[in-house]
């Protein structure tokens, strides 16, 4: 019913386009507007041909709440990490969590330390370099805390005097992006349990 | 064996440029994925899309913004050659709503927009026109505020648009969840689907990653550093976030919620080692789907809800795998490359896209599930990471750091149409939220 009326209307049109009339009073739009705007609301179906139903947009209930954005926001606390302790960052291979010999010599360090301070409890901060996906290297990170955790553990080092945590490629110790800051960002850090 | 994908640009070129470069085209030939795109673009429709006219009530300035956002949605659609708005320089300005006018010049529809404005309330005309016979498609007024409902209005009348002329849904209403910040803290975000009316949806101050639409795009789930251990959380649309509730483990990370809507996929590594898990929101059940020593992580579902891909390092290196729901029945998809990952199941459930280092680059790579057989999608600099599939399983969305830092960017999945979403902060794993019911 309502193509019927459109398509009428159109051929009607059709002839005032063959006519050549300025298009300010002619074109198919100003008409159904001109039409529409007598109809108040807009919501009556069609009337007068060339009226059309204005389907009204909701009222702009967003879905989820807003903030605004803000400019500049989430910029790095600067200066030293909370809980800093005085243990060795062990450092590994692109894609690896094994522990080299100088990873072990660093953590048999770290261990002596740990021995005589039973009363700390230590965070084993894993971290990747920033190449990869964030997922996968979440991953890797708590795999590389993990291969640390299961290396103190037989030295002796009691499992409830750690935790570990993974920042994946989120907490880099250097910004570069080369082969010289990755390989210090493919690491362990150790801090307090806050 | 994978295949780059053809140079494309002059290609498009010649469909805008006319019909009879379009006519000229050599059929496309089964199983050639230039055959493919060459047949995709061929088959774009011809669309005449005028300036929009300044109704009564409007100024030209916001009868020209609205244009431009249909003119765009109709663009990045991938559904039209888009023909020059004025006409190919050979229609007299006097014609432009002329369809006969345009039919010459090769339009196949010609879509005339008009904006009025009474008060602050906008009225929006557009007209779908078949150039041949002058038959009227659609003819629709929609009615909302200026200028908040500015861009809303003209993204309804793109989808209208592309449902009239396609029979298929557009996407030019949906939106993208990423997250953005420096390292320490990532928060959630939330956009429209072309990079417009970016809005924070979290303020934890912590690192927030992986937010994932619920498949009713009613819903966020996601990982955040909120708590003690970096766990899986909900996002409602009133800005609240609900506490999921995994039994434990240091680390509950990439969700990904099922098609079913109460079930949400995810890696844990409770066990000190990354399986997979499912979570039941409803009941809070969950199901361990994966034992291996290696990293099992970033699961993904099929459309279908009864597979599941993810990556896994359990052949020496991160590789794509996929298994059925229930755990069972694991294979690798992947076969080429060393380092594989973060895959994404296509709507139509026939295609996986995922990333590939390809000479040292983080690449983006589609996997077809029928014939295996896989197109590297992008090249040149930079990482392409995360990807995501639009609803109409037509575009890709991904995070990259091709022009400096890390942005989201959108293209279709052919790889053309490529463009950045954001700007600023830097941004990461961008979801694309389903079409909304």
């Amino acid at each position: 019913m309502r193509r019927t009326v459109l398509f009428l209307t159109i051929i009607g049109l059709a002839a005032v386009f063959a006519a050549g009339c300025p298009k300010k009073q002619t074109t198919p739009i100003e008409e159904s507007v001109s039409a529409e705007e007598g109809s108040g609301t807009g919501t009556t179906p069609g009337g007068a041909a060339g009226a059309k139903p204005v389907e009204e947009m909701p009222s702009q209930q967003e879905p989820f709440a807003e903030e605004p954005l803000s400019e500049g926001g989430g910029t790095d606390a600067a200066g030293t990490k909370a809980g800093a302790l005085p243990l060795a960052t062990v450092y590994f291979a692109y894609d690896s969590d094994e522990l080299a010999p100088e990873a072990m010599a660093a953590l048999d360090a770290n261990a002596a330390w740990m021995r005589e301070h039973a009363a700390v409890r230590v965070l084993i901060e894993g971290n990747t370099d920033e190449r990869g996906t964030l997922e996968y290297n979440l991953s890797l990170g708590a795999r590389r805390a993990n291969a640390v955790r299961n290396y103190l553990i037989r030295l002796g080092i009691p499992a409830a005097q750690m935790e570990t945590i993974s920042y994946g490629e989120d907490q880099p110790a250097d910004a570069g992006h080369d082969e010289a800051a990755w390989a210090k960002n493919r690491r362990c850090d150790f801090t307090e349990v806050p | 064996m994978r295949r780059a994908l053809p140079f494309l640009p002059l290609l498009s070129l010649a469909f805008v440029a006319g019909s009879a470069a379009a006519a000229q085209e050599p059929p496309a030939k089964p199983g050639d994925l230039e055959g493919v795109i060459r047949d995709k673009a061929a088959a774009r429709i011809a669309l005449a899309l005028p300036p929009t006219i300044v109704g009564p009530g409007a100024q030209p300035a916001e009868a020209g913004e609205m244009g431009k956002v249909l003119r765009d949605d109709l663009d990045f659609s991938g559904w039209f050659a888009l023909l020059d708005p004025a006409g190919e320089g050979r229609i007299p300005p006097d014609r432009l709503q002329d369809p006969a006018a345009w039919r010459e010049v090769g339009a196949a529809e010609l879509v005339i927009s008009k904006l009025s404005i009474e008060k602050e309330r906008g009225l929006f005309n557009v007209k779908v026109i078949e150039t041949g016979k002058g038959t009227v498609l659609l003819d629709k007024v929609w009615g909302g505020k200026l200028p908040a409902d500015l861009r809303r209005l003209a993204h309804i009348a793109a989808d209208e648009i592309v449902r009239e002329l396609t029979g298929r849904p557009g996407i030019a209403q949906t939106r993208i969840a990423f997250v953005s910040g420096q390292n320490r803290v990532k928060e959630v975000y939330l956009m429209d689907y072309d990079g417009a009316r970016v809005r924070r949806l979290t303020s934890t101050g912590t690192i927030n990653l992986s937010p994932a639409w619920s498949p009713d795009a009613r819903q966020l789930t996601f990982l955040s550093f909120k708590g003690r251990k970096p766990s899986i959380y909900l996002l409602d649309e009133n800005g609240k976030i609900i506490t999921l509730a995994p039994k434990g483990g240091e680390l509950n990370a990439a969700p990904d919620y099922a098609p079913d809507g109460r079930t949400i996929a995810f890696s844990s590594d409770r066990d000190r080692n990354s399986e997979i898990y499912t979570y039941d929101v409803t009941s809070g059940r969950e199901t361990r789907l994966t034992n291996h020593p290696a990293i099992d992580t970033a699961p993904v579902w099929s459309p279908s809800g009864t597979e599941i891909a993810f990556t896994s390092d359990r052949a020496g290196s991160p590789q794509i795998f996929v298994m059925s729901a229930t755990g069972t029945n694991v294979r690798r998809l992947s076969n080429e490359g060393r380092y594989n990952e973060s895959a994404a199941w296509s709507p139509d459930g026939g295609r996986i896209v995922y990333v590939s280092r390809i000479d040292g680059a983080f690449q983006l790579v589609l996997h077809e599930l029928a014939t295996g057989k896989e197109t590297i999608l992008t090249s040149g600099r930079g990482n392409k990471e995360n990807p995501r599939w639009s609803p109409d399983g037509r575009h890709i969305v991904f995070s990259s750091n091709r022009d400096g830092g890390y942005a989201i960017w959108a293209m279709r999945d052919d790889g053309t149409g490529l463009k950045k979403l954001t700007t600023g902060e830097p941004a990461f794993t961008p979801d694309w939220s389903p079409i909304r019911r």
